[in-house]
């Protein structure tokens, strides 16, 4: 996710290097499924939630009536060059437009609604009554790209790497299957994952693509996965050709386990980190699909009753990290409360996505977890009354001590440097100095690793829109991993629960309340800003079967996606 | 003594690149550690486990001695590879395949836009000096000189597109594998940032022009009775051609500066963007390289000026 933004800072830096150097040196069809062949096991009572409200967004549904046309390849921008192509590895949306459609996981997100599950590898699965034992029952007649044949110990070898990653490799997932104490292969289509507690998540992150399956000799044999020539999976693409920033190109695997699919003939990443140039290549129609976290040259496409441009609030959430280890004053809870009712998110949705972003909690506000807007507007600074909340802000502040305001430094990253001005802005309105600092990306995230900030804006990324993944890496007490030194013990065993508990309706509610604690109390340090939106720039008469979602990292395979001309 | 010459700065030079290179080795440590990014991705997870972090460090040989690091980077360009990047793990030497015959043939090509730009109208401003043709070049000239390249590319990409919906095509095609698409891959960005670099030549032209006119020996040409086009050419030109020449050389920096940028702005995939994503994701091996090669290319293309110039005017050969 790069911005035109950042491409200036770094064309400024690239004619600064160039100056410095100068001087150093001398100076549809019916509806296409991924197609079980067997359907999905009947839920137990204590399945998970795997399908859940409807999301309600203003996406112009594809219509699917008609007949599919195959063939063709889709064209789509990269923000830049891939970093990492091993997939356990990589964090980039850009790595997984890249291979993502070359690799399958056990369960997989619907592509049209990112709150289903439906079956991939798994065809079928079950849940013991305790929730500690989840079996899944594997597709038969599935190869990998090279031939080789998948079975349940390719499952069980893929799962080891990623819980237990061996020297060298980095697998920033790890910690979600931290309850998976065993996983046994009792046959060669069986897969039983032994947990050593109830873990409601596990079906969310065994379907998250980021957990597609190597053959296992492949992974044993201790090849760089990171290396092109390793890009093996049983996806319905298989890699093609690299040219480090001209194209990824992936073509159609003949041999996908459904025969029928995929409709396309493959698959080109453009890597572009020029946003215009993006635009331009879409105007021209070399591109098919655009996707960006900065908002589109609008202008551009008005008038165009052929193009969409859609923006979708993301799972993404800027928020400010308060650092009371380097900030004393943030230990008293008034300091962090006026600091959330001096911030008028309304404003900044406007300024920042045109309106687009919607008023939410930490999860998601069109997914299963959402917190009813009615009980967001409760929280502390979340209210209409902008100007009742600076009032109370000042009020809070002066109780605290410091009636004439406090100055701290805020910590920022080249992505977005307006954001951080807004914020400053809106704080110096209740007395409030915060200096704000932007960073290259790389000094920012050593300061953060370092905890040598005061004040910090990041992103909460949680992978998925899931109560473990949204909340698990912050509510915390470990000081380790806490990145504000700040907790309530009485919200960790709320989250603990949330953890555990099997029964749907119980972990909503839970979550609720986590969710509306959080944003009121900022007990943890954490203070939620806005959502920012992913835009999605498209010709819906020629993309078919395609539905632009709020993490663009979910749906990525593309298996039933086809272009009508 | 000629080949003296030619020794000392060959020495010179490598020293120059090699303590650029040092420089920005310990600068580059100083801002930004790349093993935190390794692990902690790119910002939007920054929960990091600074153990993982510190193991990183360790196999990217990060915790050992500045000055050993160094050597080991020299050993290894010694024993012939590039070394791999940090981030990726590819191998530079791979990159370099595609981006570095790129970069030199646009700014090659540039450059010779430029001059076929610039030679000319430089020569008839001063030529044509205090007339009302000549102010209209010069205002011309000065716009040009104001312009970016990067916004100039924009807008001719955007007139393009509108007029006649037209983009370049995307990527880029060797010349060996198709010369027509490759010449409209590069044909935009080479006038682009020929013009620009031409609006500095222009000036540089007519300003040496005019210089050489006012000399006694042009005078005395004339007063042979010389055609005027024959002692331009033969006498001013040739007086005027070295010093430009010097100049032009001198700007190499500002030259790669400007082919960042249009790469950028047309999306061509040369050693600017690489190496401005390596700064920005803290990929030491890459930096380093980078500034070896722009370094090298920096100091040769000066060695070539120098020499170039000496041919032109034995003058110099002498002083020199």
């Amino acid at each position: 996710m790069r911005t035109w933004t950042r491409r200036r800072f770094l064309s400024t830096t690239a004619g600064a290097l160039a100056s410095a150097l100068l001087v150093a040196c001398r100076g549809g069809q019916p509806e296409p499924t991924p197609a079980p062949t067997t359907a999905p096991a009947a839920p137990s009572p204590t399945t998970p939630p795997v399908s859940l409200p409807t999301p309600v967004m203003e996406v112009t549904p594809t219509p699917t009536t008609e007949a599919v046309r195959r063939g063709g390849i889709l064209h789509f921008n990269l923000p830049g060059d891939p970093t990492n192509l091993d997939l356990h590895q990589a964090t980039t949306s850009t790595d997984l437009w890249c291979i993502g459609p070359c690799f399958d996981t056990l369960l997989q997100f619907d592509p049209h609604d990112q709150t289903k599950i439906l079956p991939d590898l798994a065809i079928r699965w079950d849940v013991s009554a305790d929730g500690m034992t989840y079996t899944f029952y594997l597709r038969q007649g599935v190869q990998f790209h090279d031939g080789s044949p998948f079975t349940s110990k390719d499952v069980q070898v893929n799962f080891q790497r990623i819980m237990n990653p061996p020297e060298g490799v980095n697998s920033p997932r790890g910690v979600f299957f931290n309850t998976v104490s065993q996983i046994e292969t009792p046959d060669d289509f069986t897969v039983r994952f032994l947990l050593s507690q109830p873990d409601p998540a596990l079906l969310y992150n065994v379907a998250i693509p980021w957990t597609g399956i190597y053959p296992a000799h492949l992974i044993e044999s201790g090849a760089d996965l990171r290396d092109t020539k390793n890009i093996i999976g049983t996806g319905p693409f298989k890699f093609k050709s690299y040219t480090p920033g001209v194209a990824f190109e992936l073509e159609r695997n003949p041999n996908y386990f459904d025969k029928d699919l995929p409709y396309l003939d493959g698959i080109v990443g453009h890597p572009m980190t020029d946003w215009n140039a993006v635009a331009q290549a879409f105007l021209a129609g070399q591109l098919h699909l655009y996707r960006s976290l900065t908002t589109p040259p609008l202008d551009l496409f008005q008038g165009k009753a052929d193009i969409q441009v859609v923006g979708v609030p993301t799972t993404l959430v800027w928020r400010l990290i308060l650092n009371a280890r380097n900030f004393e004053p943030f230990k008293d809870e008034r300091v962090r409360q006026a600091i959330t009712l001096a911030l008028d998110r309304e404003a900044m949705i406007q300024a920042m996505t045109e309106g687009r972003s919607v008023l939410s909690g930490w999860m998601h506000p069109y997914g299963a977890w959402a917190l009813p807007e009615e009980r967001v507007r409760q929280a502390r600074g979340f209210g209409k009354d902008k100007e009742a909340d600076r009032q109370q802000a000042k009020q809070l502040l002066a109780e605290a001590g410091f009636p004439n305001g406090l100055e701290f430094e805020l910590l920022a990253f080249n992505l977005d440097v307006t954001t951080p001005s807004l914020i400053a802005d809106q704080l110096a309105q209740v007395g409030i100095k915060a200096n704000v600092q932007i960073l290259q990306l790389g000094e920012y995230v050593q300061r953060i690793v370092a905890r040598e900030y005061q004040v910090a804006l990041g992103f909460n990324a949680p992978w998925v829109d899931e109560p473990k993944s949204t909340f698990g890496a912050w509510i915390t007490s470990d000081e380790n991993v806490s990145m504000t030194g700040l907790w309530s013990d009485e919200l960790i065993q709320l989250y603990q629960q949330i953890e555990r508990e099997l029964d749907v309706e119980k972990r909503k509610q839970m979550t609720h309340e986590l969710d509306f604690r959080t944003l009121d109390e900022i007990s943890f340090g954490m203070i939620y800003v806005y959502r920012p939106v992913i835009w999605h720039v498209f010709r819906p008469g020629i993309l078919a079967n395609w539905t632009p979602q709020p993490n663009y990292n979910l749906t990525e395979k593309h298996a039933t996606t086809w272009l009508r001309s | 003594m000629f080949l003296q010459y030619l020794a000392r700065r060959a020495i010179g030079g490598f020293l120059v690149v090699l303590l650029a290179t040092f420089v920005v080795f310990v600068f580059i440590r100083v801002a930004g550690d790349p093993a935190a990014l390794i692990v902690g991705g790119t910002g939007e997870n920054i929960t990091i486990n600074p153990e993982r972090v510190a193991q990183v460090r360790q196999q990217l040989g990060l915790d050992k001695p500045l000055i050993l690091q160094f050597v080991d980077f020299l050993a290894g360009l010694i024993t012939g590879g590039l070394g791999n990047s940090f981030v990726t793990g590819r191998p530079i030497a791979d990159e370099l395949r595609v981006r570095l015959p790129l970069t030199i043939e646009i700014a090659l090509l540039s450059e010779f836009t430029a001059w076929i730009f610039a030679l000319p109208l430089g020569l008839f401003s001063a030529l044509r000096r205090g007339r009302f043709t000549e102010a209209l070049t010069r205002i011309f000239f000065f716009v040009a000189s104001a312009v970016p390249a990067y916004w100039l590319g924009l807008l001719v990409l955007i007139f393009v597109l509108l007029a006649f919906g037209w983009r370049p095509p995307l990527g880029l095609v060797p010349p060996t594998q198709n010369l027509w698409v490759h010449l409209q891959q590069i044909a935009l960005p080479i006038l682009v940032l020929g013009f620009v670099l031409a609006a500095g030549l222009v000036r540089f032209i007519r300003n040496a022009v005019l210089e050489v006119l006012q000399e006694p020996f042009v005078q005395v040409a004339r007063a042979k009775g010389l055609a005027e086009s024959t002692v331009v050419m033969r006498h001013v030109l040739r007086n005027a051609f070295a010093p430009t020449l010097a100049f032009s050389g001198l700007r190499v920096g500002y030259l790669l500066g400007g082919v960042v940028i249009v790469e950028t702005t047309f999306n061509l995939p040369g050693l600017g963007l690489f190496f401005v994503e390596a700064v920005a994701r803290r990929d030491f091996p890459v930096i380093q390289i980078a500034v070896l090669i722009l370094g090298t290319a920096f100091v040769i293309i000066n060695l070539l000026t120098d020499i170039a110039c000496s041919l032109i005017d034995p003058r110099l050969r002498e002083r020199g």
